[in-house]
């Protein structure tokens, strides 16, 4: 044994470890930079890191599945109750924001007009299937202190009349239907006529102006509104005249009109309950 | 067996046999940075030195001993060189002890590699725990450094007989000769 100390191969491993202090020693001045041995060692080791590296994962994650499988799936589950919960939150807060909305228009016509009593805002909630009059249902009914023949009305404008009411929705009949009939008025030259649905018109999204006086004052372009009677207040935004003729008797003229609401494209209407005038 | 054949075979299975050694030192390189065995991931690199170490030449074990320190090293994130020379001189230490005075037998493998494991433990939580007060109890020691020592020396009984079963099929060529009984030998 102690031959061994005296070879050659016994100095070599001195030099070895001398040599080893040295980097040692030296990797301790760089002052926490690897020393360029350090970078050597590196380079040469870096491929089986990546490789270790990449079983890391690989195992990690299988085993992470294999191990945790339960966890997860209640964690899923709890998520997808919180996700639920979220939805609804927002199904919530959207829902509040319209009904916000709603109660602003709403404010600004009870402002406007002293006189109108207003239902709660209605949502329309169904559309009558295949009708080219565009009548439609909404969420409010008697409960709410709607009546037959009670006007209904956006912030635009009128949109039609309730014709059927429930305890708690009502039907709404539009402008477009013929069994609508409401009194009009121009609004520059104070021409009077009646507007009536009409299914031809309907189709082209118009009514007809009706009744309109031979001697009437009324080109395209000008606005109609309601000139008030028992059913619809006055001065309810109608539409604009698109075309106006001459009845096949000669004696008065018609206007076809441009709906100021397309009832297609509303979700919110409100329903006038009382006005000064309205029959009782 | 020609004496030719028999050291070219010999010098083929020093090759394999050295080739397979560091193979083994760098799955285990592979093994110990793979973060997914992190928790007590266990220093195998020590182990199998001191067992290459049982069977080869005090040169080559020391060698080895400071390549497999090296990798611990960079392993562990300590400074490079610090488990290389422990490793080294363990390795050598262990070598020139089988070579001259002990049997080779699991017993003794297991006592020497525990003291190694326990030698380069120490010092490693001595140089980077314990002398910068981190770990004032010894909480440290005992519940991260004790198990892995312990489970360390456990890893030595399976590695010593890969090692051995290595050195038994790819290590040197033994010829047995049986000798005849003859009356014309005349021995004096």
């Amino acid at each position: 044994m102690k031959d061994f100390f005296g070879t050659k191969k016994f100095k070599i491993l001195i030099v070895l470890m001398i040599v080893i202090i040295g980097v040692m020693i030296y990797s301790l001045t760089k002052g926490g930079y690897s020393s360029d041995s350090e970078s050597v060692f590196g380079v040469v080791l870096e491929p089986f890191q990546k490789v270790s590296n990449t079983i890391s994962e690989k195992v990690t994650s299988t085993l992470d599945m294999l191990f945790n499988a339960k966890k997860y799936y209640e964690e899923n589950q709890q998520l997808k109750e919180t996700l639920n919960e979220v939805y609804n939150d927002i199904i919530d807060y959207d829902k509040m924001a319209r009904e916000n909305e709603q109660y602003r228009v709403l404010f600004a016509l009870t402002e406007e007009h002293d006189d109108y009593v207003f239902s709660a805002p209605c949502n329309i909630i169904a559309r009558a299937t295949n009708d080219p009059y565009h009548s439609f249902t909404i969420d409010k009914g008697s409960n709410d202190g709607i009546a037959p023949y009670d006007p209904v009305i956006t912030s635009t404008g009128l949109v039609g009349v309730c014709y059927e009411v429930s305890r708690s929705t009502s039907r709404v009949r539009t402008l477009y239907s013929p069994r609508t009939a409401v009194g009009v008025t121009v609004l520059r030259s104070k021409a009077t006529g009646i507007i009536e649905g009409d299914y031809e018109y309907a189709e082209q999204g118009f009514c007809r102006m009706s009744y309109i006086s031979d001697s009437a004052d009324i080109v395209d372009g000008d606005i109609i509104v309601t000139s008030g009677s028992e059913v619809f207040p006055a001065s309810q935004l109608i539409g604009t005249v698109r075309e106006v003729g001459i009845e096949d008797n000669g004696l008065s003229k018609y206007a076809i009109i441009e709906p100021a609401i397309d009832p297609e494209s509303i979700s919110t209407v409100f329903v006038i309950t009382s006005f000064n005038g309205q029959a009782e | 067996m020609n004496i030719d054949v028999k050291r070219k075979k010999e010098r083929r299975n020093t090759v394999l046999r050295w080739i397979i050694y560091m193979l083994l030192l760098v799955v285990e390189y592979v093994y110990m940075t793979t973060t997914a065995f992190h928790w007590r991931s266990l220093l195998l690199v020590i182990p199998t030195a001191m067992c290459i170490a049982v069977f080869e030449e005090p040169f080559d074990a020391a060698v080895t001993g400071c390549i497999a320190g090296l990798l611990l090293d960079t392993a562990q994130g300590t400074l490079i060189g610090f488990s290389g020379i422990i490793l080294l001189w363990c390795c050598l230490v262990t070598s020139l002890l089988f070579r001259f005075y002990m049997r080779k037998h699991i017993v003794n493998v297991i006592m020497l590699n525990a003291a190694s494991i326990l030698i380069q433990g120490i010092i490693h939580y001595f140089c980077y725990y314990a002398i910068w007060g981190y770990d004032p109890e010894a909480k440290i020691f005992l519940h991260e450094f004790l198990p892995v020592m312990l489970y360390t020396v456990i890893a030595v009984i399976p590695l010593f007989f890969i090692i051995k079963f290595l050195v038994e099929h790819l290590g040197a060529i033994t010829e047995n000769y049986i000798e005849e009984k003859s009356d014309d030998i005349v021995r004096e």
